[in-house]
């Protein structure tokens, strides 16, 4: 029990210190990314040609060298700069996401969107069961009407795909 | 031919069953996403665009493009009922829309000002694209690669620079959409780049599920915090709302008419400018109002009030059009995705398209004015129901957006890897928004880059890699200048900023 106690500070805190170093750790993300876009741009790609002119990496390799340098700019004024302030429920709509995404490998697209609809909005949110009823046909609506019919999207079956 | 028979061709375009329906459609969902707070007609127009595979360019832009204009209509709705601005250009409207249904109880008549007000800014909006889109074309076409190249330098960074607080947060993001948009094939060799090995990334990031995640994804982020908020009771206005009891007086009309009219014209050629939009419209609008005589004084309930931003946030939405169409530059977020759309289609924005596409562009134009009767008569006939329609509870909303976030996403791409991508794009956004980044630079950019780089590589192959041909043009000499004042503000401000403090010290 204190062990987990211990977990949970320790987990907290990792994400306590990201967050609070957002400002910087932003700057120096766009850092990395224009550095890593320089060097393949310039060495991988190649820059200019002396009789075709500007080469695959050209335009990339430009691009990069400014947000390097502007990057650099943000990361140097960042003291100034305010926390951001998360909060745990904010992550709740990316963990649905997710659990949806990965019960579509195995119950199917269509099914899992079912199952989300009716656990979020009567498990999750408490709603009633007429307001639970009625957002999930909207949604069901939406996806069977208008994407699969309509638009003729096939979506993954999941595991249904290996019995049909 | 005129511009006005060229107009005419556009309604004969526009009138057929499917445009005129689904222009009615856009209206629908327009006034829902614009009346219900936390939306907006960024994210509206976002999770839209994977239903309009099916049309034709012509009819998908027209629901487009009408889901944009009557957004701002929308907006206008909770921010007189509930105190709540159902989009950002509608925080204006709340300073005197509010007070004259709530203190003045008169909140039907509030709700009929702003309609009459946006129909009027609307129309004036509009009449002067007409003008103004082919004008604009007509310029644009004798722009060469290196005037196009600094005037999207200019689009680019001035977008950072406006919105959100921080100038050099928003050319970071600037810069970065545009990296990510090389990603995948080189255009002008088809060699593949920057894509890592992995085959999905050699198609480049896909813009539908792009958007999706920077915008509707990452809105759900957002609104998990206020799913709770409900809206007071005491707040709330709870008159019984009927048609006829909103009816104006002839009065009323006349004290609307002035103000309206002035915004309107303002109003459009604020959305001309990159960046500046419907909210800075209602802004100006309102402030420039605010210097004539009215007979009540602003912020009471005014009418004046009401129209004065009302009428200045749609005419910026149809000004916004112009710089969109002949020059394929879009002022704002909402733009830059309408852009993307246009692309998606196959179509070129730019000062050829009025020549090369006619039917589209004036059939486009067409589609507002239409749009922006059907959205007024349809504004006018929900009045009754509008209290319903504004407490659905915010909670019920953010799955549902889950799931076209979701849907659209994998219906763009035919597989996971366009979830995938939603998914990142709206963590990351989400992130850089919380932290004080606006995320709509990234999105412009990100449709921008491969005119910015088409037309910069030509301007260098011309030049032979000098940089001197940017300021041997009149043209790219105005812009550069521009775009340096813009560029350097922030730095010049900021190291000011520091010696004073240095010297305080």
């Amino acid at each position: 029990m204190a062990e987990n106690t211990e977990k949970t500070t320790e987990k907290r805190g990792v994400f306590t210190v990201i967050s609070d170093h957002l400002p910087q750790i932003i700057p120096i993300c766009t850092s990395a990314i224009a550095i890593l876009w320089i060097v393949l741009g310039l060495k991988q790609y190649g820059f200019w040609d002396e009789f075709k002119g500007p080469k695959t990496g050209f335009f990339p390799t430009i691009i990069a060298i400014v947000m390097l340098a502007i990057s650099i700019f943000a990361l140097v004024t960042s003291g100034k700069a305010k926390k951001p302030e998360f909060d745990k429920e904010n992550w709740m709509a990316a963990l649905g996401m997710l659990a949806m995404v990965l019960m579509s490998y195995i119950v199917g697209m269509e099914l899992s969107i079912l199952a989300f609809m009716i656990l979020w909005l009567r498990v999750y949110e408490k709603c009633t069961w007429k307001t639970t009823i009625i957002a999930t046909a909207v949604v069901m609506a939406i996806v069977i009407g208008a994407f699969r019919f309509w638009l003729g999207i096939q979506f993954p079956m999941g595991l249904f795909d290996l019995i049909f | 031919m005129s511009n006005f028979a060229m107009l005419f061709r556009g309604f004969s375009v526009v009138f057929t069953f499917q445009n005129i329906a689904v222009c009615l459609l856009g209206a629908i969902l327009g006034l829902i996403v614009g009346a219900m707070p936390g939306i907006g007609s960024l994210a509206g127009v976002a999770l839209l665009l994977p239903l309009t595979y099916k049309f034709n360019p012509t009819t998908a832009i027209i629901l487009l493009g009408s889901l944009y204009y009557s957004n701002m209509y929308g907006g206008s709705f909770s921010a007189i009922l509930l105190n709540i601005p159902g989009d950002s250009p509608a925080v204006m409207t709340m300073l005197d829309g509010y007070p004259m249904a709530k203190k003045k109880k008169r909140p039907g008549q509030a709700l009929f000002t702003a309609n009459l007000a946006s129909f009027v800014g609307g129309t004036i909006g509009m009449i002067i694209l007409t003008f103004l889109g082919p004008g604009l074309a007509n310029v644009g076409l004798h722009f060469g690669p290196q005037d196009m190249t600094a005037l999207l330098l200019v689009a680019m960074t001035s977008i950072g620079w406006l919105v959100g607080k921080n100038p050099t947060q928003g050319v970071i993001l600037t810069m970065l959409g545009i990296l990510l948009a090389c990603i995948g094939m080189d255009p002008q060799t088809g060699s593949p780049r920057y894509n890592f090995g992995n085959m999905y990334l050699m198609g480049g990031i896909p813009f539908v599920p792009f958007v999706i995640g920077t915008v509707g994804f990452s809105q759900v982020l957002r609104l998990m915090s206020e799913r709770e908020d409900k809206v007071d009771e005491k707040q709330m206005v709870t008159q019984k709302l009927t048609i006829r009891g909103s009816m104006l007086t002839g009065h009323d009309v006349k004290r609307l008419l002035p103000p309206a009219i002035r915004s309107g014209v303002l109003g459009t050629f604020v959305g001309v400018l990159p960046g500046a939009g419907a909210t800075t419209g209602a802004f100006l609008g309102y402030a420039m109002n605010k210097a004539f005589k009215s007979e009540e004084p602003f912020g009471t309930g005014a009418i004046e009030g009401i129209a004065s931003c009302e009428a200045a946030n749609n005419a910026a939405a149809a000004g916004a059009f112009a710089p969109l169409l002949a020059l394929g530059i879009p002022g704002s977020g909402t733009g830059a995705v309408l852009l993307g759309g246009l692309m998606m289609w196959g179509l070129n924005p730019g000062p050829l398209l009025f020549t090369n596409n006619p039917d589209f562009a004036w059939g486009l134009i067409a589609s507002l004015f239409l749009a922006n009767i059907l959205t007024l008569m349809i504004s006018i006939g929900v009045i009754p129901f509008l209290i319903k329609i504004l407490t659905v509870p915010v909670k019920v909303i953010i799955p549902i957006v889950l799931v076209i976030c979701m849907v659209g996403s994998y219906a763009n791409t035919y597989s996971m890897y366009g979830v995938v991508v939603m998914i990142i794009a709206g963590l990351v956004s989400y992130i850089c928004e919380k932290s004080g980044y606006s995320t709509a630079p990234m999105l412009l950019s990100f449709v921008l880059a491969p005119l910015l780089e088409n037309n910069m590589r030509k301007a260098f192959i011309t030049s032979q890699g000098s940089v001197g041909i940017f300021f041997t043009s009149p043209i790219s000499c105005a812009f550069m200048v521009i775009l340096f004042a813009i560029v350097l503000t922030p730095v010049v401000r900021g190291i000011i900023a520091s010696t004073k403090k240095k010297k305080e010290a």
